[in-house]
């Protein structure tokens, strides 16, 4: 009966340890539920999403251009236009009324 | 039976931080790439009207700047460009004049650059400059090294007629994108 060498024992011996058993302790397996995951990533950008326009929207800033001193440099400016344009008149008017008078006398 | 209540309250606790944990990561390089690339302001000031409108905090667009394309090439003409100036305020503004060019406005609405005129792009014929500040009177105005801007409204702009030419290094970005309110959502630089 007892035919096998002693280096074949040794195998068999050293084998038995390499073969998993089929009732040891249960690994943890993890089920991804398809749904879930996708709801839960969803909710994931959301909060992100959510925070970063909070985030954008605290951190705005004000972007001017026109200020009160250019309106009233633009103003003063026009100002003297029309100051400049009716004095021209009223002294092209003049120049034209006594060549006019001196017709008419 | 407490077990179960136990273990799915561990499972419910775990779930909830990892979102935390993926939302918060999201949201820290969500605002990475904010500061690298983008701005949001709201303007509240009509100098750049019709472009961009506003006149308080509460009623003016807001726009988005990007801040990627100056870091490959210059400015253009015509383009919205944002400025931070020396009192670190922000102002939007168009190009008009480049480095290196002279300026004049011999009368309303007629600008010319290096002594020839500058025609108006077809889409940008609301433009109306008025000559105030540095160009009136036919007077020539050389922009150094820096970029002549204008304000789309300029009979009520504070920009390179009373301020001179900004220097490349004032350019903060270009206003790409107005994102509120929603009637006005679109490109903020026309294309020409």
């Amino acid at each position: 009966m007892n035919d096998q060498t002693p280096d074949e024992k040794d195998s068999n011996s050293s084998g038995e340890h390499q073969v998993p058993d089929p009732s040891g302790p249960p690994q943890a397996v993890t089920q991804q539920n398809p749904v879930m995951n996708f709801v839960g990533r969803s909710f994931t950008l959301l909060v992100a999403g959510g925070g970063l326009s909070v985030f954008v929207a605290s951190a705005m800033l004000p972007t001017v251009g026109a200020t009160c001193s250019s309106k009233l440099e633009w103003e003063q400016r026009q100002a003297q236009i029309d100051q400049a344009i009716q004095d021209e008149m009223k002294q092209s008017e003049n120049a034209s009324h006594p060549v006019s008078d001196t017709n008419n006398e | 039976m407490s077990d179960v209540k136990c273990s799915s309250w561990k499972r419910l606790t775990k779930v909830t931080l990892r979102i935390s944990w993926n939302a918060f990561a999201l949201f820290g390089i969500g605002v990475a790439i904010y500061f690298t690339c983008f701005n949001v302001s709201r303007i509240v000031s009509p100098s750049m009207s019709p472009t961009l409108e506003g006149t308080s905090w509460d009623n003016g667009d807001v726009v988005l700047t990007e801040k990627i394309s100056y870091r490959f090439r210059q400015p253009r003409r015509w383009e919205v460009i944002q400025i931070r100036k020396p009192d670190n305020t922000l102002i939007m503004k168009r190009v008009i004049g480049l480095p290196g060019e002279t300026i004049q406005m011999p009368k309303r609405g007629q600008i010319l650059i290096n002594g020839e005129q500058l025609t108006l792009p077809a889409s940008f014929s609301f433009l109306d400059y008025f000559p105030f500040g540095n160009l009136v009177e036919d007077k020539e105005f050389d922009c150094g090294q820096g970029y002549y801007v204008l304000g789309d409204d300029s009979r009520d702009s504070d920009d390179s007629r009373f301020n001179g030419a900004v220097l490349p290094e004032n350019i903060t970005g270009r206003a790409w994108l107005i994102l509120a309110p929603s009637s006005r959502f679109g490109r903020a630089n026309l294309s020409h």
